[in-house]
């Protein structure tokens, strides 16, 4: 069922802005995700959401069906939010007030990750300096490929690889910093590719 | 196998792109370092909590905001850049021809050479990539090069030739361009 991306991207430049309506109903999620897991602060999230989309609508004729669409899209997505994040230097935001975003109750997927540990989760993702939170989101929260986020970010694959590097074991420090008075990480199965 | 080279296949582990073999080896090493170990279960615990988080759902307002940004742009999306460069691009191939036919004209060349202008400057419309034109275009020049000397003064060929380089440059030029154009930033 549905048209597929190219499809809907054709409808879209031949005038039909449904068409395009259905491109946003289909990666709304996945790329409000990628912006808010960047600049992790509600309100930017919601201006970045709109002003990535719009960036994506006006050059919907520059797009080449040789790569993946949401690839194409989510490099439009981050490069915003990189240039935002550039300008204002947004400051994290409080674990505290992070908890009452929206959409942020805990749901019944939560119930293998708890909602205090989620919370410490994403803060030290927030925590983390932008250029080595973004590719650390792209590759474990995104499930990008190396290719793609090289793609991306426009770096090479060994600057890529050692921001991830880098990524992880600060991820690491400070989830055992904010943890020191908590309970343990329990070890799970990390998805591995 | 030392602790620095586990550190990185731990990091390959993650990656996924850890070979069984390796892999072995490196677990042999952790059940024998207990500081490499510590690390890779932090690494396997923390990233396991990254990707357990679960996903945010946008607010239920924020995609009629932006459908109603999109209806009040009033037109459909820009196809400008598209256009410019295949009108530049298709300026430079009847630059390229003139500028053969010119030559032509005035040093009495054959109609093979005005036959190799015009396939090299159509190519691209029959979607021929730029390797090929490039092999293409070094075939015709050599054998037009042995009937040459023949035929006509050799110093022009290359001027013409040159010509012809330069439209190949501006075309891989612009060709780099539209790339870059869908990858915006």
């Amino acid at each position: 069922m549905g048209d597929s991306d190219a499809d809907l991207i054709q409808q879209t430049l031949a005038g039909d802005q449904d068409a395009f309506g259905l491109i946003v109903a289909r990666y709304k999620k996945s790329l409000y995700n990628v912006i808010y897991n960047l600049v992790r602060e509600p309100q930017e999230a919601s201006d970045l959401f709109q002003e990535s989309f719009l960036k994506i609508y006006k050059s919907l004729s520059s797009y080449r069906p040789e790569y993946k669409f949401y690839t194409w899209a989510v490099k439009i997505a981050t490069n915003t939010c990189l240039d935002r994040l550039r300008q204002k230097r947004i400051e994290p935001v409080p674990v505290e007030e992070a908890e009452d975003l929206p959409g942020q109750e805990p749901t019944p997927e939560e119930s293998y990750l708890s909602w205090e540990r989620a919370a410490r989760v994403r803060d030290a993702v927030r925590r983390l300096p932008e250029i080595y939170r973004t590719p650390l989101v792209l590759f474990h929260q995104e499930n990008l490929t190396y290719e793609e986020i090289v793609a991306i970010l426009n770096l090479p694959l060994s600057i890529v690889k050692n921001r991830l590097y880098r990524g992880r074991l600060m991820l690491r420090e400070e989830l055992t910093d904010l943890g020191k008075e908590e309970t343990p990480c329990t070890v799970g199965n990390v998805k591995t590719r | 196998m030392h602790c620095r080279e586990c550190q990185n296949q731990i990091m390959h582990y993650f990656d996924g792109e850890s070979s069984a073999a390796r892999q072995e080896e490196f677990q042999r090493h952790l059940r024998s370092c207990p500081d490499c170990n510590a690390l890779f279960e932090d690494l396997r615990g923390a990233l396991t909590d990254l990707e357990a988080l679960p996903a945010l759902e946008p607010p239920a307002e924020l995609e009629q905001n932006l459908m109603a940004a999109i209806g009040s742009l009033g037109q459909t999306p820009e196809s400008g850049n598209e256009r410019s460069h295949f009108a530049a691009e298709f300026s430079a191939i009847i630059f390229s021809l003139l500028t053969a036919a010119a030559f032509l004209s005035l040093n009495r060349m054959s109609i093979f050479d005005l036959l190799t202008y015009c396939v090299g400057s159509l190519d691209r419309l029959a979607g021929i990539t730029l390797n090929l034109q490039i092999l293409f275009r070094i075939c015709t020049g050599l054998f037009s090069g042995i009937l040459g000397p023949l035929l006509r003064n050799i110093g022009y060929m290359y001027l013409a030739g040159a010509f012809l380089a330069l439209g190949a440059a501006i075309r891989l030029a612009l060709r780099k361009l539209d790339e870059a154009d869908s990858w915006p930033r």
